[in-house]
Order: C-alpha cells, then structure tokens, then sequence
C-alpha cells in the first residue's frame, strides 16, 4: 500500500509535469545541512508556488501511509509523523493543528501543498528546525532533534472554518484572464435567510434587494465582461459570514464584493457608502510578526506562540490586498455618487467581518439608506437597481484599468 | 489517476465530518458567563465624576460628545453606569441615538485592561441594520469607555451573555477592540 501510493504520486507528477508544463513555473528548493557540510542534500520540485509531494517523500526518504479511505496521507520520518488531509489546509501532529495557507490538494492533477508546509509541517516529521531562504531559494534545515510542531489545539479551529469549508471549492484550471486580468468576481449579496438585514418603513427587506442587484451585477459581468461570477448565495438562504470569504477564497476570486443596503437610527440619513477592512494598531504590529513567518517562511520560532501566530495569519490575510480593496472602495463610491448624483457619504474603513480573511482585493458597498423613505423607493425601482449594477460595473473596470499591469497576479497568494 | 479522483471524493466526506465534528464541539464547549459586577461591602462612598458619551451628530456622519455627570466607583461601576447613559439617549437635541430603545446592560466585568460589556440581546433583534448603524452602536460604546476609563485598553461587547460574530451582520465584534478617537471628527479611515 505505501509503496503504491508512492509509485501513484510520482507517476502523477513525472506525467503533469510532462502535458501542462508550459503553463506553470516550475522552481526547485535546494536543501542544506546547517550542522552538517552545509552542501546540498538534495532539491525539492515547487510548481507554481507549490510543492510536489513526491517530491519531498523521496527528498527526506519518509515513509508514507494512506488510510482506507485513501484521502489521509500520513508521513513519517526520523523526527515524527504528520497528517495531511486531501482537500483540507489542515496538518496534524500529536493531537495539534497547524493550518497551510492553501489545502493539501491535487492542483491540475499534481498532488501538492503549499511552500508553508516546510516551516509548519516538515519539522515535526524529519526532526530538525527548518528555515527558509528565500534570496537562496534554499531550505536550511537545522541539528537533529530541533524540529518541533507548532500547532493549536483542536478547539482554535472554529477560527479557520472558512479555509476548511469546502463546499463550493471549483478546482482551480488557470485559464487566461479574460477580462484584463479579471478571471473571477465573488459577489456576496448580505444576508439571507433568518438573517433580513434592514428593514424599510414599507417593509422592504434588505436581503431581497441586494440579492436583486447582484444578479442584475452578475448578468451584466458576465456579458460585458466575459468574466466568471460566483454568487455567495442565489436564493433567500442563511450563508455565515466566514463562510461567504471562504467561497471567495476557494474560487480564487479576483475580486470580492459584499452588496448591502444600509440603515441609520434617524429617516434623514441618506446616501452612498462603500467600506473596506479597518486594522487597529496592535492588529498591525502583531501582523509583522505573522508576515515575517509567512512570507519568509519564517524562522523557527522559539518564544512566539503559534496558536496565536496563526490566528493572526487567519485574522490579517486580508492586509496583503488592503491597498487594492481602498482603490476598488474609492472607485465604487465614485461611480455611485456619480452616475447616480446620490449624497456621498464616503468610502469608510471598519473591521468587517465578511472581509476579515479574504484573500483578494475585497469591499462592502452599501447601495442605499432603505431606512429613508425616498430611497427606499428608488431602491425598489428595476431601473434604479439597472444603474446600481450598472455603475457598479463601471467601478470594476475602472479599477482594473489603473491597475499597474501584472499588479493583481502579483499579489496573488 | 483513478485513486486521485477516489481520494478527491472522499475528501469531501473527511472534511464534511471534520465541519461536523467543529459544530459538534462549538457545541459542547460551553460559554462560561460573565460574573456580574457586585459592589463589594465596605467600599468607599460614591464620586460624582463628568465623562463624555460618544452619540452620533444630527447629520449622521461623524461622532458627537455629550458630558454627563455620574456617579463613579472603580471600572466595573463606572463602565455600567456609562453605557447605562449612553443607552438612556442623548439630551441635546442636535444629537442622534446609536443604540436602539429597551437595551439593558446585564453585566459588565473588567480584566487585564478589557472591558467586557454584555448587553441584553434585544440589542440584535432591535437593531436597524446596516453598516453605519452598526459602526455607531459599536464605536458609542467602545469610545464611551476607552475615552473616559484609561485602564480600559480594549472593550468586548457580548449580547445576552455571550461571544458574537457581529450585532447585526457587518462589524466583527467576536473580540475586544480599541476605540477610535478620530471618529469624533468624521474620520472613518
Ligand atoms: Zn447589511
């Protein structure tokens, strides 16, 4: 059985990397001894970002074993044992968690996991510390017995359910952009189900309208534009918050846009708002840290706790693309006020929670006050909801026009 | 590539079962509730102290600062009694409420520099909706705090006695957050 499934991984790999290799940049990691010679141990195959299991199976000589089910693979090494889960970004080692980045999955067919995976799992497997140099583009593993697994215990997991629900997960084909670099829009019409949102004096209900004009948005999108759109619900149904960024995130959106209708304690209040994600300050300084560890691979921390460490990767995912997010809020409320000659109210920063660890440029858009008489009118009217969309897709290719070519992919995860 | 498509399918069960087994263990872990604050016996005699509430301005669009006499004694008390106020309404009548009518505050307790506030949950199901509503109710209360109350570094709003995600669908409330002072002069970046 585990002689099998290496022959499986290895065979998968030497025949994708043969058809589609064209398509994907294909690297390699050279592995150093920090205590021993220093010279190369070896090299480890990172396609497109990720890395080929097989590649790390023959690199370290681990032994391999998959359940029954064959969708756990559990390696084990001098060091320890972990377990990864196909589909999930989920690794286990002694009764711990530590979360990826991106799932343990077969992309395009190659069975892989992301660069973290060396810093967050392979330590407690081959029993050294492992530091990623990134300018070298070479692993440094550190003495025998240095590796430890840093994990949370399973009760911290509620805070990554929207990287381990998978429902709407489409496998990811890298196709070419089809509009300037735009492959997919998310659009999240807010709330749903139990959930009404605002409520107008005439009963208009929040979740109704929006829903309305995210799949005039989406028709118009997807006509104009050619792109793909992805709709976080499309009928009157309760989707949780983490929920809704977790089908950005499993789609791989370019974009995310959050469609609500707003309301305010007194009826005057009327205009336009659009919102992106607010960080306070200890939010900041504690993602430096995170950043370090997440973008450099990071060093094997000694004093930094990780169940914390990883909250806060989860927490600050979204801080990668706040740059973007401001310009797409700025060019969403310029377009609102403008083609509608609406009041403007500004674009706004605040801890949103259906923003909070979206991996792509994400905003909120407030379309309207439905607790204002007039506008909840001309909220309820098809042709004002006709030039919401519309305006909504000028915003969108207006954004994508000024973006730095090559910018979105960039930044990509 | 036959046991790929095999391993692929039956992802989707493990990871259904691990969604299930999270739900089921959200589940058993119970909310441990708040002590409410009682006065202590033998405490020294009321102050009376004047603190400034965070309402909203009457265009609605930027908070608004009413002082207000209380009668303080220790963080606890003070912090009641503040949001008691804040949830009474403003007197001025160029000022805008934040918080909806009938809300009581059930408990409030201080600990390594977080206030945490729990107020009654007719505080959701009462609530207007909508970002900026939300933004008030939620900054009213924690720069109320924050502002007035130096030991108080972060507040944490629970609602009926335990941890939520938003009050009303939009501002992340599951932890403690710091105030933002800037919001007095229309600043919302
Ligand atoms: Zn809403």
């Amino acid at each position: 059985m585990r002689h099998f499934f290496v022959v499986t991984l290895l065979v998968v790999s030497v025949f994708l990397s043969g058809s589609s290799m064209n398509a994907w940049a294909v690297t390699t990691i050279n592995l150093e001894n920090i205590s021993g010679s220093g010279k190369r141990a070896g090299s480890l195959k990172v396609i497109d970002g990720r890395i080929d299991i097989g590649s790390i199976v023959s690199a370290f000589s681990l032994r391999t074993s998959v359940d029954i089910m064959g969708d756990r693979l559990d390696l084990v090494g001098d060091g320890g044992s972990c377990r990864l889960l196909l589909g999930s970004p989920l690794v286990l080692s002694r009764g711990l968690f530590a979360v990826l980045t991106e799932p343990f999955d077969t992309v395009n067919g190659n069975m892989s996991v992301p660069l973290d995976f060396l810093t967050k799992g392979l330590p407690s497997v081959i029993g050294k510390s492992v530091v990623f140099d990134q300018q070298k583009q070479s692993l440094l593993m550190g003495p025998e017995g240095s590796g430890s697994f840093k994990g949370v215990s399973p009760d911290k997991l509620d805070r990554y359910a929207s990287f381990i629900q998978r429902d709407q997960f489409e496998p990811y084909t890298r196709e070419e952009s089809s509009y300037g670099g735009l492959r997919v829009v998310v659009l999240d019409p807010g709330h749903g189900g139990r959930s009404d949102g605002a409520r107008g004096g005439t009963g208009t209900l929040e979740k109704n309208l929006v829903l309305s004009v995210s799949q005039k948005l989406k028709n118009m999108l997807e006509e104009d534009l050619g792109v793909k759109v992805v709709l976080t619900r499309t009928a009157d149904y309760y989707v949780g918050l983490k929920e809704r960024t977790a089908i950005a995130n499993n789609n791989r959106a370019d974009l995310f846009l959050s469609i609500h209708a707003n309301a305010a304690f007194r009826k005057e209040v009327r205009g336009y708002e659009t919102y992106y994600l607010s960080f306070s300050a200890s939010d900041l300084e504690a993602s430096q840290l995170a950043q370090i560890e997440n973008r450099a691979l990071g060093v094997e921390g000694d004093a930094r706790e990780t169940p914390l460490l990883e909250a806060i990767l989860w927490d600050m995912a979204q801080l990668e693309f706040i740059n973007e997010s401001g310009k797409l809020s700025a060019h969403i409320q310029e377009a609102l006020v403008e083609s509608l000659k609406g009041r403007d109210r500004g674009v706004r920063q605040a801890p949103l929670a259906v923003l909070m660890g979206a991996r792509m440029p994400a905003t909120l858009v407030e379309i309207g006050f439905i607790s204002n008489p007039a506008q909840e009118i001309t909220l309820n009217r098809d042709s004002h909801q006709n030039s919401i969309a519309r305006a909504l897709v000028d915003a969108i290719v207006d954004y994508n026009r000024n973006l730095i070519p090559g910018e979105a992919m960039e930044n990509r995860p | 590539m036959k046991k790929v498509l095999k391993m692929l399918g039956a992802g989707a069960v493990v990871v259904a079962l691990v969604i299930a087994s999270i739900v089921i263990y959200r589940l058993m872990s119970g909310y441990e509730p708040v002590p409410s604050t009682v006065r202590g016996p033998g405490t020294a005699l009321d102050e009376p102290r004047v603190i400034d509430l965070y309402f909203a301005d009457a265009d609605g669009r930027r908070l608004a600062l009413e002082a207000r006499e209380v009668m303080v004694q220790g963080v606890e008390e003070s912090v009641l009694q503040s949001v008691s106020e804040l949830l009474a309404g403003p007197r001025k009548k160029n000022l805008s409420a934040t918080l909806p009518e009938g809300v009581g505050v059930r408990s409030v307790y201080f600990r390594d520099g977080i206030a945490y506030v729990d107020l009654t949950s007719n505080l959701s199901s009462n609530h207007p909706g909508g970002s900026w509503a939300e933004l008030l109710t939620v900054y009213s209360i924690i720069n109320t705090i924050t502002e007035n109350f130096a030991e108080v570094a972060r507040v944490q709003i629970l609602i009926g006695g335990r941890e939520r995600e938003t009050l009303a669908g939009h501002i992340d409330i599951s932890r403690p957050l710091p105030g933002r002072v800037q919001l007095l002069a229309g600043d919302w970046r």
